[in-house]
């Protein structure tokens, strides 16, 4: 009977013993084991285990280190120089790679710099987690309305009633004038706060005392680059600036510059360019913290919570807490206004409130730019699998010699894998270089001055990507390379390589819905800005030029003068005044009036001071009863003239029943005088909302001056000359109106030309694969092509047998990219009340664009395999 | 240089020298378990062949294949000048050094 031997206990002494030893030990334990096993079986196999456990020492080992201490150098050498030699022996394929890699990881490097700053916004604050800011809700007839602001009395009140309050400061902000050495100029962003700011948010002083200097009315930090522009190089502590800022003269106060700090940071979600003291405020407007001031909602409220407090309950602890400290308003108030608080966190990306602090972003442009950087990426990639794929059957040969003489498959596929990752370095190489040279266009863009070499971390996960991005789109080519037999590629029958081609046609269906989808939603973005621009907003804004006042008491007292002499020149046609423009928002506030039954009903309503030439100015219909007169703003009953929205609003039957209605706004008592036609004072993300326009007075903030159409440049020349003879001390600040409301679209300008530069990125890319594609395939037929020209083909028909198939492909594409591009349009579009439809020719224009492209770039390898001459590819065989 | 020659390694070699030229791992424990009456394992015999083989007291070759070794060829050894004159000096210590034992009687 012939038994053998334990099979482990052999396999694990073949692994572990010396080759030239092997042969005696096992013959001799097999031996004494047979011999054995006659007898007693089991414990000849217990003997054979234990005596190999025995073997079990270093002398018998074999070395494991290296197996066959060859020159695995020269194996590294020659993969870089056959990746080399494939690089140069390619170059078109190569270059398609290289640009492609790079065009997508130019576009990966921006978005990432971009993400990465939006997501740090207040992230510098100490106490990010804990600070929270308090925001109102009105209600109102169309719906809640959530706003930034805050009344002055409440931090106080709130830091006095709850435990878990731990500090509490209120800001505010304004833009204004300064005078210094005789000279005015506009200072936008003057932050006022109390002196709490420095011990809630984490901004340092370089000059002055953070616990004093905020103490004292009129006391003023400058940012080291305001301090900079008024005094140079000179030390500004205890100097003075004029600003006419919460000055009761109309010439400016006096503000003692108490500190200096370094510039705030850019990722904070408010930004200034002075600090001034909030006890200012106080000073100048004692009103504010009375009964009254609980109703003056002008201020912001931030507050930092004491460690552990339950941000949500605290939230829904605060909402009616100011009942107590306004009397018998509350029972008005308590239906109208409730309050809640906001993480600091939500702030910049979350929040969208009526008066923010500051421009603030949005968490979808967020997600959405991301998902665009990661699709170009994936383009990319998808070109490079494509392409390796497709030009691997070039390399069946070389595999096929190497396995021949010994080649591992791991080695083989790390060769490949070697060769896509310095693909993809090198692409990354000229893809920071490209956004270093970018930068300018970058900042024009984003509004953002950022550099990818600022942060070493964004440069490591950027290698990681890359390095991920050549792992990853080397992988598969690898694996279907290695893969090849040798055998029968060496006898030269290996066929074609059908398996890859429906994953490259489905990749390449995938990159150009992509592109697809992107084209689609710039030609929905382009024709909702044309949409905007085009709309009829109710009013003139052509022409129009208006000038900032800033509270200039001279202006005020020569006003009457200067508007004469404006009248005689024959340039200018009307002369305005109000307390605002449209474009630039107009404040809101609680109305009441009676219903159509003689009830009392609350209303909130934009507000609007004028006086009687600013209907004729901005050409705003009446609809029905009168303008103000000339000396309106001194009638006992104030005239009041309202829009169609509030007629509606209120429930009266026409605006002819409107007229006379008596009408309260604030503390005022007033009458409805007349009816305008809406008007889109807003921007048209909202609709129109209820508006109450009442006379300006002496009280006007704006002037505006209708221009003749053909010649405003010299309009401008003549008003410059005159305001300087009639306010020689006082800033003209001028501006356009049309361009106030265009600059309400500001972001989405921006998101169209980002979209724009994207989709046209993406275009780019999935062209040049396409490019390679068809290249390569026309060089793979080219004896097919000659065979079938020498038996008479057209040109055309190879044309078609070259590019027919892209077609369909392009086809397919078309058809998935329709939904989705839809989807993701209606979403954007419902960012507006007042928007353009999506309709099917916008598919048809982006589809057919994107096809044309296509096929001319198909057309032109094609045409050129086609009209080659088939002598030419045949002669060698 | 000293060589040395450990007690196993002596009991090994002279047993190569005896079984000369027919030598081979079982054989030699075989043998080498009938002299000493007790049971041996293989690998120690094994060790003392490879000890013996780097310093230069036995030489080996592969023999024919066998059926009954699992189609591995046996290893055979053999005796070395070197070896042999290890073993004489071995035996000329021992021999001289008993020669020189007094006659004792053991009562």
């Amino acid at each position: 009977m012939k038994t053998s031997p334990p099979k482990r206990a052999l396999q694990f002494l073949r692994w572990f013993c010396r080759e030239d030893y092997l042969e005696e030990i096992e013959g001799d334990l097999t031996e004494v084991y047979i011999k054995e096993a006659e007898t007693f079986p089991r414990k000849a196999r217990w003997k054979f285990t234990w005596s190999v456990v025995k073997c079990f020492r270093p002398e018998f080992m074999k070395s494991f280190k290296n197996k066959y201490p060859s020159n695995s150098y020269g194996m590294y050498k020659s993969y870089f120089k056959i990746g080399w030699r494939n690089i140069i022996k390619h170059k078109t394929l190569s270059f398609i790679n290289v640009a492609g890699l790079s065009a997508g990881l130019t576009c990966f490097t921006l978005v990432a710099l971009w993400v990465t700053d939006e997501m740090s916004y207040d992230k510098f604050n100490e106490n990010y987690d804990r600070i929270v800011r308090v925001i109102g809700t009105t209600q109102t007839e169309s719906g809640a309305i959530e706003s930034a602001v805050t009344s002055a009395p409440m931090s106080q009140a709130l830091k006095n009633d709850f435990p878990e309050v731990e500090n509490a400061v209120r800001l505010a902000i304004r833009g204004d004038i300064v005078t210094y050495k005789n000279q005015q100029l506009y200072q936008p962003d003057i932050l006022l706060a109390d002196p709490s700011f420095f011990d809630i948010f984490s901004f340092p002083l370089s000059r002055g005392n953070p616990a004093t200097a905020l103490n004292e009315p009129y006391s003023i930090i400058l940012t080291q680059s305001s301090a900079k522009k008024y005094f140079g190089e000179n030390d500004p502590i205890g100097e003075n600036l004029t600003i006419n800022m919460y000055d009761g003269s109309g010439y400016g106060a006096l503000y003692k510059i108490t500190g200096v700090m370094p510039d705030p940071p850019k990722n904070s979600h408010f930004r200034f360019t002075m600090l001034a003291s909030f006890k200012t405020i106080e000073i100048a407007n004692p009103d504010v913290l009375t009964l009254d001031g609980w109703g003056d909602s002008s201020f912001y409220t931030y507050i930092l919570l004491k460690d552990g407090v339950d941000q949500k309950a605290f939230s829904e602890k605060i909402s009616h807490f100011y009942g107590k400290y306004v009397g018998d308003l509350f029972d008005i108030w308590r239906n109208l206004y409730s309050y809640k608080l906001q993480p600091l966190r939500d702030i910049h990306l979350h929040s969208n409130l009526q008066n923010e602090i500051g421009p603030t972003g949005s968490i979808n442009n967020v997600y959405l730019f991301s998902a665009i950087g990661i699709f170009v990426l994936l383009l990319a990639g998808i070109n490079y699998i494509n392409l390796a794929i497709a030009g691997s059957i070039n390399r069946a040969k070389e595999v096929g010699i190497k396995k021949v003489v010994g080649a591992l498959k791991g080695q083989l596929i790390a060769q490949y894998l070697v060769e896509s990752v310095f693909t993809t370095l090198f692409a990354l190489g000229i893809s920071l270089l490209m956004s270093w040279l970018l930068q300018a266009v970058f900042t024009q863009l984003t509004g953002k001055i950022l550099s990818p070499f600022d942060s070493l971390s964004l440069l490591y996960s950027l290698l990681f990507v890359s390095i991920l991005l050549g792992i990853c789109s080397g992988a598969y080519p690898a694996m279907i390379l290695s893969g090849f037999e040798p055998l029968k590629i060496l006898k030269g029958n290996y066929q074609h390589g059908e398996s890859g081609l429906s994953l490259r046609k489905s990749l390449l269906v995938v990159q150009f819905t992509i592109t697809i989808v992107l084209v689609t939603s710039i030609i929905i973005v382009n024709s909702q800005m044309n949409f905007i621009k085009h709309k009829d907003l109710g009013y003139n804004n052509e022409a129009l030029l208006f000038l900032r006042v800033h509270g200039n008491t001279d202006v005020i007292k020569g006003f009457a003068a200067f508007k004469n002499e404006l009248l005689t020149n024959p340039l200018i046609s009307i002369v305005a005044t109000s307390n605002a423009v449209p474009g630039a928002g107009f404040s809101h506030g609680e109305s009441e009036t009676i219903d159509r039954n003689g009830k009392s009903i609350q209303l909130s309503t934009a507000r609007l001071r004028t006086d009687s030439d600013y209907f004729a100015a901005y050409g705003i219909n009446l609809m029905e009863g009168r303008n103000f007169t000339s000396e309106a703003a001194k009638d006992t009953i104030q005239p009041i003239i309202i829009n169609e929205a509030a007629v509606r609003m209120a429930g009266w039957e026409s605006p002819q029943a409107a007229i006379g209605k008596p009408f309260r706004i604030g503390g005022t008592y007033g009458e409805v005088i007349g009816v305008v036609q809406n008007f889109h004072f807003a921007s048209l993300h909202d609709r129109i909302e209820p508006l109450a326009i009442y006379p300006v007075g002496e009280r006007f903030s704006r002037i505006t001056i209708n221009l003749n159409h053909s010649e405003s440049s010299a309009a401008i020349v003549w008003l410059e000359r005159t305001w300087r003879r009639h306010f020689p001390s006082s800033l003209l600040d001028y501006d356009f109106v049309d361009r106030q409301i265009g600059e309400q679209y500001w972001a989405e300008e921006q998101f169209s030309k980002i979209v724009l530069s994207f989709s046209f990125m993406s275009l780019v890319i999935a062209c040049l694969g396409l490019y390679g594609l068809v290249s390569y395939a026309a060089t793979q037929k080219v004896k097919e092509i000659g065979i079938r020209k020498v038996l008479g083909a057209t040109i055309n028909s190879i044309i078609v047998l070259l590019s027919g198939s892209y077609f369909m492909l392009l086809g397919i594409s078309l058809f998935i990219s329709v939904p989705i591009a839809y989807y993701m349009m209606s979403r954007w579009l419902e960012n507006f009340a007042y928007r353009t439809s999506i309709s099917w020719w916008m598919f048809v224009v982006a589809g057919s664009m994107v096809i044309a492209i296509a096929l001319i770039t198909v057309s032109v390898q094609a045409i050129k395999a086609a009209l080659m001459n088939p002598v030419k590819s045949l002669r060698s065989e | 240089m000293a060589q040395i020659l450990g007690e196993f390694e002596e009991l090994v070699l002279l047993m190569v020298a005896a079984q000369h030229d027919k030598a081979y791992g079982v054989s030699i424990l075989e043998n080498l378990e009938e002299e000493l009456g007790k049971k041996l394992n293989i690998s120690a015999i094994h060790v003392a062949l490879k000890r013996m083989e780097d310093k230069g007291f036995v030489k080996s070759r592969f023999g024919g294949i066998t059926e009954d070794r699992g189609g591995r060829r046996k290893k055979y050894y053999i005796i070395t000048a070197l070896g042999k004159r290890m073993l004489d000096e071995q035996y000329a210590l021992r021999n001289g050094i008993y020669r020189r034992i007094p006659k004792i009687s053991f009562g």
